[in-house]
């Protein structure tokens, strides 16, 4: 499971920030937060690079391992969790992957507000492949869920509201 | 200059404005947990430090001037009493010899420090003030009033090359700038021992009693050999006898210095200063064993790389001390264990 | 120049030579409070025009300033620790985690420093391997055994505005000078670069900027305070963790405050820094710690190196009638 969230010292998707030396030098990597226990499982160093990829898109970020992330057990599967800052992108003083590639073009039914806050992702160590191949890793993981164009395209909110009354 | 609502209070020469409200937050204070149970789960380590970083700043000085510089002062200190002494005891070789060691360490060692402040024009700054608490300062001040006096002696000894005029006031000051100058000599070859024992590195610092007197005996091992190295056998007896005891003095010193500091020798004794210092002992073995058969055998030979032992013991034992005070500040252990020792009790 | 005191109390203003100085103005910076936003680093860039100092991700936390330097005059540390903070019962707690990685994370930073332990700022550190066992064996199950608490420690650090200030006594320009807020200031102007200040302050505050040479650090906002101002940082502070006004007055109030943290269960808090009979005399900037000084970097009983000066000089000469008696000596012996 990934969710996303900002820092003290970035705005928003970093457009204005990371074009700032002040603030760029205070966070200047793109980066993910796991568990020590997920570390261990995915076999992730801390510093070291990851792979996130979702049905959406396969971006890379430095590993930073830490206590504050931790697994939760949701009934009697133990789920990790992915923490990624949503700042960054091609350009500016700091450059990195965006966590906007990773996400799903879906709202949160109840606000109607962009939902990026819990989404399944997978991580692996090591950097993401370039060029045609980065899609293709994607394209992979697409065939594997079974994922295609339609899924998920489907507007339930007022299904729900037509049954609540 | 800032615009928007306040942020937090505001203190002035004149009072405080606008008092935050969560100024006295009481963290940690919601839960159930009795205070002082529970306690501390961390695993007595070593010592603790902030991700092993530094806590001092290491020397940003680059070893080749100001280790350089230890070993060339003392050296043209040295220089100058040994120039003093053939004088006054009429060896005009080992005169000339020690003169010349003397100015051209002189220079040298001037050279070197202005070198290390990057804009030599910048020296300037240092003749503002005099400061006993500086040493560097008093230090400068003994350098550059050596410096023209050794000059002068310099000059003297090759009055024949000089234009009349000048040969003749160079004479006439020839025999009190050598009074001057060997009144100054020694504290030349002493005061470096605390310049660098008046930091916070751990390593100088610790050995702060022993450091002066290690320095003075070292530079008169090179002063020693170096005159030695460039005087004829015959006349270079007081050269190779002083020597060959500040080689002693300084290897005993180091043995002092060693058990001054404990824990805090250990980086005397790893890494590259613990290869220069071994060297240096080597040296110092070596240079005396060939100076002493240099007497013996009355070969000049054997003076000469005798003499040159000595200095490189010098030189070695400078750079050894030099980067072993930057090990021990760019580790925090050394700054951390010993004053854990006598730091104020931890409450809770 | 009056009396020239090398320890124990003083007023640093008056014994400058101040005769009717303002009162002596300082820092309490209580970390307690320490939300770790690092506005405080940025407004004293900002007021001082301080350059960044390069681009490197430290992976110590959310701090990748790594420590003071010269171009880093208020530095935030970040301390994670599997432990709890004062009563606070941690969510954490009922997680199945495993565990801690903290002391596993500082290794590899340590590690990823060097032989010079990060001495210099903006050290990269590189990736060490944390994860399952080097054989390629099977990760280690998720346990619920492990770490069940999580306390994230910040401090701001900035220069001590020492009582007995090492930079300024071996300062051989006196481009460092006392102001008659009793605070220590470089003179850029006057500065020659020769780089004693650095290994003789206490604290690693003070560090030579690479292209120019020269040194520099924290001013408390000389300029600012002179125009009856407070200094960029703490008004940019916005919880009040770091709180600026006459030291006296200082002092009282962080006395008040670990008093108040004690009564609450964080037994742990202690002040860093207040006391004036310590090695330095006590500093103009001190600070409410959770825990030991060197856990946050600061050295745990520092001394000013000028203490033992009186004793090196006299130790110094002594060795130079030691060096002109041999030399004298070794004549003497020659001629027999
Ligand atoms: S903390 Fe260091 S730089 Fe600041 S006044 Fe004290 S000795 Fe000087
Ligand atoms: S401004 Fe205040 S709260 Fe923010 S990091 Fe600095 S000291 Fe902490």
């Amino acid at each position: 499971m990934l969710t996303t969230y900002r820092l003290t010292e970035h705005h928003t998707a970093g457009g204005m920030s990371r074009w700032l030396p002040y603030l760029s030098e205070l966070q200047p990597e793109m980066f993910c937060e796991v568990s020590p226990e997920l570390a261990d499982t995915a076999g992730l160093d801390h510093l070291g690079w990851a792979t996130i990829v979702t049905a959406r898109a396969a971006i890379e970020a430095r590993v930073l391992v830490t206590d504050r992330m931790v697994p939760v057990r949701v009934h009697d599967r133990i789920v990790h969790q992915v923490g990624l800052p949503y700042h960054w992108g091609r350009n500016g003083i700091t450059t990195g992957d965006s966590a906007n590639d990773l996400t799903h073009m879906a709202l949160d039914p109840d606000v109607h507000i962009q939902e990026v806050k819990a989404l399944t992702c997978d991580i692996r160590p090591g950097r993401r492949p370039r060029g045609p191949d980065r899609r293709r890793l994607v394209e992979e993981y697409q065939r594997r869920a079974g994922i295609s164009a339609t899924t998920g395209t489907t507007h339930r909110t007022t299904e729900r509201l037509g049954k609540s009354g | 200059m800032t615009a928007g609502p306040p942020s937090g209070t505001e203190v002035r020469r004149d009072g405080l404005h606008r008092v935050a409200p969560g100024r006295d937050a009481l963290i940690g204070s919601r839960g159930g947990r009795r205070p002082g149970r529970g306690g501390e789960v961390v695993p007595p380590a070593e010592f603790r430090s902030y991700y092993g970083r530094a806590v001092i700043k290491p020397p940003v000085w680059k070893a080749h001037n100001i280790a350089g510089y230890l070993f060339l002062g003392g050296a043209a200190g040295g220089a100058t009493l040994l120039a003093a002494g053939a004088d006054l005891t009429g060896r005009p070789d080992m005169r000339r010899a020690a003169r010349l060691v003397s100015a051209g360490a002189t220079g040298l060692s001037l050279a070197v420090l202005i070198a290390d402040l990057g804009k030599p024009e910048r020296f300037v700054h240092m003749l503002r003030v005099v400061k006993p608490t500086s040493p560097m300062s008093i230090g400068t001040w003994l350098l550059s009033g050596l410096s023209p006096l050794v000059a002068v002696a310099a000059l003297d000894e090759v009055s024949g090359l000089l234009p009349r005029r000048w040969a003749d006031l160079v004479g006439r000051l020839a025999r009190p700038s050598r009074l001057a100058a060997t009144a100054i000599a020694p504290a030349v070859t002493t005061y470096t021992g605390a310049l660098i024992a008046n930091t916070a590195v751990p390593a100088w610092h610790g050995a702060y009693r022993e450091l002066p007197y290690l320095f003075g005996a070292s530079a008169l091992a090179a002063a020693g050999g170096l005159v030695a190295a460039a005087s004829p056998t015959s006349e270079a007896a007081p050269a190779r006898i002083a020597g060959i005891a500040g080689s002693v003095a300084a290897q005993l010193l180091d043995r002092a210095v060693h058990r001054r500091l404990g824990m805090l020798a250990e980086p005397l004794t790893k890494g590259r200063s613990g290869r220069l210092l071994r060297a240096s002992r080597w040296c110092a073995g070596a240079g005396i064993a060939l100076l002493t058969a240099s007497a013996v055998r009355r070969s000049r030979t054997l003076g000469v790389a005798g003499g040159l032992a000595l200095a490189a013991e010098s030189a070695l034992t400078k750079f050894g001390y030099f980067h072993a005070g930057t090990a021990s500040a760019a580790d925090p252990k050394y700054t951390v264990v010993p004053q854990r020792e006598h730091a104020p009790a931890t409450p809770a | 120049m009056t009396d020239n005191l090398l320890e124990g109390r003083e007023d640093p203003a008056r014994d400058s030579g101040y005769p009717q100085p303002p009162p002596r103005m300082g820092f309490f910076t209580d970390t307690s409070v320490c939300i770790g936003c690092k506005a405080c680093e940025v407004a004293c860039k900002e007021w001082n025009l301080i350059p960044d100092d390069g681009l490197s991700l430290l992976g110590m936390s959310y701090d990748n300033t790594g420590m003071l330097g010269a171009d880093t005059w208020r530095h935030v540390a970040f301390i994670e620790q599997d432990r709890p903070l004062g009563r606070q019962n941690n969510a954490v707690a009922l997680m199945p985690v495993g565990p801690s990685s903290a002391a596993r994370n500082a290794q590899v930073v340590a590690a990823g420093l060097g032989d010079q332990h990060g001495a210099r700022l903006g050290s990269e550190t590189g990736a060490t391997r944390l994860g399952p066992s080097p054989d390629g064996g099977p990760a280690q199950p998720v346990t619920a055994d492990g770490r069940t608490e999580l306390r994230w420690l910040m401090a701001s650090d900035v220069c001590k505005h020492c009582t007995h200030a090492a930079c300024l006594d071996v300062c051989p320009t006196g481009s460092l000078f006392r102001t008659e807020f009793g605070t220590v200031v470089v003179q850029e102007d006057i500065c020659n670069g020769c780089g004693y200040c650095v290994p003789a302050c206490p604290y690693g505050v003070i560090d030579q900027r690479k292209d120019d040479g020269r040194v520099w650090k924290c001013t408390l906002c000389y300029d600012r305070l002179s125009v009856g101002q407070e200094p960029a940082c703490s008004k940019a502070c916005p919880t009040d963790s770091i709180q600026f006004g006459p030291v006296d007055e200082l002092r009282e109030r962080a006395a008040h405050r670990v008093e108040q943290l004690h009564d609450a269960g964080v037994v742990e808090a202690r002040l860093y820094g207040a006391d004036p009979d310590d090695g330095v005399g006590g500093t103009g900037a001190f600070f409410l710690l959770l825990d030991e000084p060197e856990v946050y970097g600061f050295p745990p009983d520092p001394v000013v190196t000028t203490r033992d000066l009186p004793a090196m000089w006299r130790h110094a000469v002594i060795a130079a009638v030691g060096v002109a008696a041999t030399a004298l000596a070794a004549f003497a012996g020659a001629r027999r």
